[in-house]
């Protein structure tokens, strides 16, 4: 079928463009992607490239001609074919062009057949784009809902991405391995033999043909908008509505807006999150990378590769720009923690009641980590940093990082404002955090902005260790695991409850001696919990 | 109306002539020679440094105004500065016999006025009461300042005060006589008599009026004067005011010692132009101002002109009308002839007068020439006047420097206390009586005694029957009866309150709130007024300003232009302008109409919030209604209080157990939720609340939606918090008024929550009100007036699209960007 090319609108405010040159000519063959002419605005040139195949039919305006945005340029088709088939049906012809209204031209590449493309979602605010890590569909397959048609990840988390339609996959658009800008189109499933193009990542949207005598708020059915993903940076939003879908992670992308004009409305964002469609719901059934077995004993020269995962890219990036950029080391400490390990045991045997029986030696430590912090000497432990290390951004809260340990690697979500939080919101912030970075549905929101780190390896009986600082951070602390240690009172050998900690600091950021300080008040703090906890 | 007066066709249609006395011009030709055995030495030569006193005083801002300095010292006053220089004989002649009881009000050139009637006072005040009053006066931050100046008697502190006081307010300094809020045209002084001055040309005509009703109605001492000018005489509210201040029923009606016209004079300050348009010959039709008197009753007026400008005609002409005002043979209206030097203000070239006539006035120059009679007389050497000139100057020049200092006179600090004004807006007291102690109430009978109170202790306060049926309209306790309830209290209860408008007595006003009224009190406490709106609302801030409390009415919203002025600039400015030195407890009752067309139907409520100072009740219920009233009558501040015609036979619907039979107020800025609702908020504003409950009955009963229904209550202060708190809840807000839509308050409203709680809401607030038409016929009403429909319409159409539901009206964008491209 022939099909019209218009002149792109380049911005609201042009009007119309001129082509400066033509790439085809009439009877050339060209295939998707060909460049057919270039044109341009006052501001900037640009390029047109086929977004279908077939021979080039017709050529309605010249070089240097000034033509109306919208208006339609050229046709192709199959040889044989009469190009104003596909000018008919509103365009007008170019003689007419100064009189004719500005939208009525055909679309370029209307989508034949039912088509729905899938968009590669937004993970959080700060999120641009995500990598394919593999796909589980290829072109062609039959898609039923709930399939699994990608995974993907960002620097801090993976997701797999779910069908939400049934039928066949039709076109791909990014490959695994490609770094795809959110809310791009990804792939489109559709019925077989429909052509999925209009959807290719920057190909015109196929401009909806408004009837001009039509009702202006006619609005369609519910159901047939219902799968229509919709594209978040268009949509018209009421503030209360916006300020739900952000308090409950509503996905947006998946709103089928019922307000006046087709606003979406508070009750629109309620419907998404009755369905359960809220960011990051996707993701929560991961599968498990199976372990290579390799047989012991047997020299063995069999052995192959994998790409590392983003995930760990991200880390050995950051582990070793932590290592080469700073002047990192570290010093050892260790405090009587029977104040503290009494007040676990007591949470432990009294707290349930009030919900605070899990409250881990760990995240006492953080406590009084946050409420030490905050002691203004320590300014410098609490802090950034920045621009090339010259200049300090210290912070007036603790946004205290956690290292959380998970099946895809180190995570480390952030306590924002651990230093205002009780015991109790601290433990429960800190394992709401933890389990969803184990569970994969973090929001990569959570996974930054920290002002200091706590990495707790304790539990695997470790004494002394090395913490490495995560830039642009200043200090991390490592907690290690109690053990009974003795002491001589009065002639007496006593035993009591000891714990290490190994603080790495930036010595950019602060000489050894504050950071001593830090790690003798933090000591002191601890022995003396009671009194930290009663002053609050 | 009165049944007393037979009309009797007979003497109406009977022929005859219409005799009128002579009206005497300038027939006082004495100079100081022949006076001087009426007047002390010190009075004749005291005539003469007052009026060098108020000379120097223009002299010095007609000097800052056109060369930047006095006496060498800079200074730049970019104010108003209109200047009286000439017109000092006029004003010392007439304060000279009058006393702190005597008010004056004035106009924007009233610099002389306010001195030579301050330092008459201060002539009249002894020694400890002028101490009294300066230590007294804004905490003696004014006093603080001049009380070490030279001077050899407290009388001469008293001086330097009043000059100081007068120049500080004209410079804006805090220390000036009303903290720098009144300026040049405001400067007033209440304690020496010196009242409030009018930027308003023939502003102060309804004033005085009031001011002099409030004297006659409370038995208080003193007259009167309204200086205003030979222009002002075009002016309406001057005209009615002239007209109602004899209107007959003072002689006729009024009884006892409330006989007799107002003890007010219309002190015409003739200085034979307006700004430059000439009175005599172009703008008027007069030849003299003193003719005016001759037309607006019997007595003409007891219209005179006099010379101006020999102060001694005027003391004469004063020493005969004081008196004959005080008889209660009021009103007076003087014709005083003078002359202006200088330019109606600075910048005023004079190219609408001559240089020949301006040195023809100028040789007859009152100062000089009263020197000169002095000296012929004998009652002072050159060598004391001489001394008089350099005391007067001296003493000028030292307040002057004074006045200017930003450190002895400071601003006041809108950095530091940026609230300074805000807090004066409003003066939120709470006043059971103004009356004098031991003063009682005048009434006929006891509050049990009357009719109308008999007949509403037999009416059902509440609103429904057992059966959730209304009560019909002739057993149910009614709006208009908790109008009446909360009115015939505070008469009981404030000996000043008195109540005046259109038909208000025997008739029982228009719409019957009244009825009862006319038995219980006499004629000086309830009056038929002219129908003159300016004059009703412009008596009542004059009566205010002199001390009582007002209740006076516009029979129809429609009239409120009529008295636009007295409303917009009167009212509601003198709080402020005072330095809420005045209070305004004037309630001005406003009935809303519907019915009528377009000249009776409309709600400018929005009209009347637009203007600051005002505070604007609209209630729709009898509980709201009569506990609004109540709140009103109690308070200090002007209240307009809306009332519609088509619910002034409303039964309670709301108030449980009915509108409570005893004593109760409902503060101002306290919306009521008339029903609770999470899906949707509707505001209304007065009666529309009934058609929105119409409309909410509809959302529940088909829709499922549940409304909830605000009704505002009071527009200023309006209680943006219980419709926050509630779009909080529902996140969708419709505003109904009946007022026409474009710049609504509604619409004010829409805006305001749209900036405080935006991220609250689920839609734009949308606004359904009236159309931007006339009014039309009744039988047309219902595509003018919102509808229970039209609310439903926009909540479908702009807010949360009804399933099923199908608009009664266009609510395109198209339609409304079309209305609006044609103004409608
Ligand atoms: C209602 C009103 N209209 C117009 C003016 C502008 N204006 C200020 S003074 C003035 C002339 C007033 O003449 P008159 O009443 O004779 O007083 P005079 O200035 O002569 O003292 C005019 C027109 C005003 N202030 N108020
Ligand atoms: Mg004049």
């Amino acid at each position: 079928m022939a099909v019209a090319v218009i002149m792109p609108r380049q911005g609201n405010t042009v009007e119309s463009c001129i082509i400066t040159s033509w790439n085809k000519k009439v009877g050339d063959k060209v295939n998707v992607g060909d460049i057919l002419f270039a044109y341009e605005t006052d501001k900037a040139a640009f390029e047109e490239e086929a977004k279908v195949a077939g021979t080039l039919l017709k050529v309605l305006y010249e070089e240097g001609d000034d033509v109306p945005c919208l208006e339609n340029v050229c046709v192709i088709g199959e040889p044989g074919e009469d190009p104003d088939a596909a000018l008919a049906g509103g365009s007008a012809a170019p003689a007419a062009a100064g009189a004719a209204p500005a939208a009525a031209a055909a679309p370029a590449a209307q989508p034949a057949g039912n088509c729905t493309p899938v968009i590669m979602p937004r993970q959080g605010n700060t999120v641009e784009s995500c990598v394919i890590t593999e796909w589980h569909k290829a072109v062609g397959d039959t898609v039923a809902v709930g399939d699994q048609l990608f995974s993907y990840e960002t620097d801090k988390a993976a997701f797999d991405c779910e069908a939400e339609v049934a039928g066949t996959l039709l076109a791909i658009f990014y490959e695994e391995g490609s770094d795809v800008p959110c809310l791009d189109n990804v792939c489109v499933i559709g019925e077989p033999g429909a052509n999925p193009d209009a959807f290719r990542p920057g190909a015109e949207q196929p401009a909806p043909v408004v009837a001009p005598e039509a009702p202006a708020a006619a609005p369609a059915p519910a159901e047939e908008l219902a799968e229509a993903p919709v594209t978040i940076g268009d949509l018209k939003i009421s503030p209360r509505a916006r300020k739900l879908a952000e308090e409950k992670k509503a996905d947006l992308s998946k709103v089928v807006p019922t307000g006046p004009d087709g606003r979406v409305i508070e009750r629109d964002v309620q419907a998404l999150i009755d369905a359960g469609k809220v960011i990051g719901a996707a993701a929560a059934t991961e599968v498990a990378a199976p372990a290579a077995a390799v047989a012991l004993g047997v020299p063995c020269d069999d052995s192959y590769t994998e790409p590392m995962s983003n995930i760990r890219k991200v880390i050995a990036r950051s582990m070793v720009a932590s290592l080469s950029t700073m002047a990192q080391l570290t010093h050892n400490i260790s405090y009587d923690a029977t104040e503290v390990k009494n007040a676990r045991a007591m949470f432990k045997a009294k707290g349930e009641p009030f919900g605070m029986d899990k409250i881990s030696i760990n995240d006492i430590v953080m406590y009084v980590v946050a409420r030490t912090l905050m002691q203004p000497e320590h300014r410098a432990m609490n802090a950034n940093l920045i621009d090339d290390g010259k200049t300090m951004k210290y912070f007036r809260g603790v946004n205290l990082g956690m290292a959380v340990d998970t099946d895809r690697g180190l995570m480390v979500p952030t306590i924002f404002n651990a230093d205002k939080m009780s015991l109790k919101q601290l433990s429960d912030t800190a394992k709401q955090l933890a389990r969803d970075c184990k569970e994969g549905k973090i929001s990569p929101d959570y996974l930054q902005g920290a002002s200091f780190t706590v990495s707790n390896i304790g539990s695997l009986g470790i004494e002394s260790f090395t913490p490495v600082v995560n830039p642009p951070q200043t200090g991390i602390l490592g907690v290690c695991a109690m053990k009974d240690a003795f002491r001589m009172v009065n002639g007496q050998i006593e035993v009591y409850p000891s714990m290490n900690l190994s603080l790495s600091y930036d010595h950019r950021a602060m000489d050894g001696t504050p950071a001593s300080k830090f790690l003798r008040d933090l000591k002191n703090n601890l022995e003396n919990f009671t009194l930290m906890l009663a002053k609050g | 109306m009165s049944k007393q007066l037979f009309v009797d066709p007979n003497e109406r249609r009977a022929s005859g002539y219409i005799h009128f006395e002579d009206i005497p011009v300038n027939q006082y030709k004495k100079t100081v020679k022949d006076e001087v055995g009426n007047f002390t030495k010190e009075q004749l030569v005291n005539i003469y440094r007052d009026m060098l006193t108020l000379r120097e005083f223009e002299t010095m801002i007609n000097l800052i105004k056109k060369t930047g300095e006095y006496n060498g010292v800079a200074y730049n006053h970019p104010g108003p500065a209109h200047l009286s220089m000439g017109q000092e004989a006029a004003a010392v002649g007439e304060a000279f016999h009058l006393d702190v009881n005597d008010f004056i009000f004035g106009s924007h050139r009233a610099h002389s006025d306010i001195l030579a009637k301050g330092l008459s006072a201060i002539e009249k005040l002894s020694d400890e009461e002028l101490l009294d009053i300066m230590k007294n006066f804004l905490d003696g931050k004014t006093y603080e300042v001049i009380k070490d100046e030279p001077h050899e008697s407290v009388k001469d502190i008293a001086i330097n005060f009043l000059l100081y006081g007068a120049m500080a307010e004209i410079f804006a300094r805090e220390t000036g006589f009303n903290r720098g809020l009144g300026g040049s045209m405001h400067t007033f002084f209440t304690p020496f008599g010196i009242y409030p001055n009018n930027a308003i040309v023939g502003g102060s005509g309804t004033i005085a009026m009031g001011a002099a009703l409030y004297k006659r109605v409370n038995r208080k001492p003193g007259i009167v004067i309204a200086n205003i000018g030979d222009g002002s005489l075009g002016r309406g509210p001057v005209l009615e005011a002239l007209n109602m201040a004899g209107m007959g029923q003072l002689t006729k009606l009024w009884e006892d010692d409330m006989k007799g016209g107002l003890p007010v004079m219309f002190n015409i300050v003739n200085n034979q132009y307006g700004m430059g348009g000439q009175t005599v010959g172009e703008t008027m039709g007069y030849d003299m101002p003193a003719r005016m008197g001759a037309g607006f009753n019997p007595n003409q007026m007891l219209a005179e002109r006099v010379d101006g400008f020999n102060p001694l005609a005027v003391i004469e002409a004063y020493g005969r009308k004081k008196k004959l005002l005080l008889e209660g043979k009021g009103p007076a209206l003087l014709d005083v002839v003078t002359y202006r030097f200088a330019g109606h203000s600075p910048s005023d070239s004079s190219s609408y007068r001559t240089k020949e006539e301006i040195a023809a006035w100028e040789a007859q120059d009152p100062i000089p020439e009263y020197r000169r009679q002095l000296i012929e007389a004998g009652v002072a050497t050159e060598a004391e006047c001489d001394a008089i000139v350099e005391k007067v100057n001296a003493s000028i020049f030292r307040n002057f420097k004074l006045a200017i200092d930003e450190k002895i006179s400071p601003r006041m600090d809108l950095a530091a206390n940026p609230d300074a004004i805000a807090d004066l807006m409003f003066t939120n007291g709470h006043v059971e009586s103004f009356g004098a102690p031991g003063q009682k109430c005048d009434v006929n009978m006891t509050i049990e005694e009357n009719p109308r109170v008999q007949a509403i202790a037999k009416k059902e306060r509440w609103g429904f029957e057992k059966d959730g049926k209304l009560v019909s309209k002739n057993k149910v306790y009614q709006l208009r009866d908790g109008l009446f309830e909360a009115i015939i209290d505070r008469f009981y209860k404030d000996p000043t309150l008195v109540s005046y408008g259109e038909d208000v007595r025997d008739w029982g006003g228009a719409f019957a709130v009244y009825r009862g009224l006319t038995e219980a009190l006499p004629y000086h406490r309830l009056f038929n007024s002219p129908i003159s709106e300016s004059a009703i609302v412009g008596s009542a801030v004059g009566y205010a300003m002199a001390g009582g409390r007002a209740l006076v009415e516009l029979m129809y919203c429609d009239f409120l232009g009529c008295a636009g002025d007295e409303v917009f600039n009167q009212m509601s400015k003198w709080q402020a302008m005072s330095a809420d030195i005045i209070k305004m407890p004037v309630t001005l009752r406003v009935s809303v109409g519907s019915k009528y067309g377009a000249q009776h139907s409309q709600d400018w409520t929005s009209l009347t919030a637009h203007i600051p100072g005002l505070k604007i009740a609209f209630p729709a219920t009898p509980y709201d209604a009569k506990g609004l009233m109540a709140a009103s009558l109690a308070g200090t501040d002007p209240v307009v209080f809306f009332e519609s015609q088509r619910i002034y036979d409303v039964g309670e619907q709301f108030h449980e157990g009915g509108v409570p039979a005893d004593y109760y107020e409902i503060p101002f800025g306290k919306a009521d939720v008339k029903r609770p609702g999470k899906d949707v908020t509707i505001l209304t504003f007065g009666a529309v609340l009934y058609r929105a409950l119409k409309a909410a009955d509809e959302l529940k009963d088909k829709y499922g939606l549940e409304a909830e229904v605000i009704d505002a209550r009071t527009l200023v202060p309006f209680d943006y918090d219980c419709v926050i708190e509630s779009v909080k809840k529902t996140g969708r807000l419709v505003i109904v008024t009946d007022a026409c839509e474009r710049g609504s308050f509604a619409s004010e409203v829409a805006r305001q929550v749209t900036e405080m709680a935006f991220d609250y809401l689920d839609a734009p607030p949308v606004v359904v009100a009236s159309r931007n038409w006339i009014t039309p016929a009744h039988e047309l009403e219902e595509a003018f007036f919102p509808q229970p429909s039209w609310i439903i319409d926009a909540i479908n159409a702009k807010i949360l699209p009804i399933p099923g539901y199908e608009n009664t009206t266009d609510q395109s964008l198209a339609k409304k960007l079309s209305n609006e491209s044609k103004g409608v």
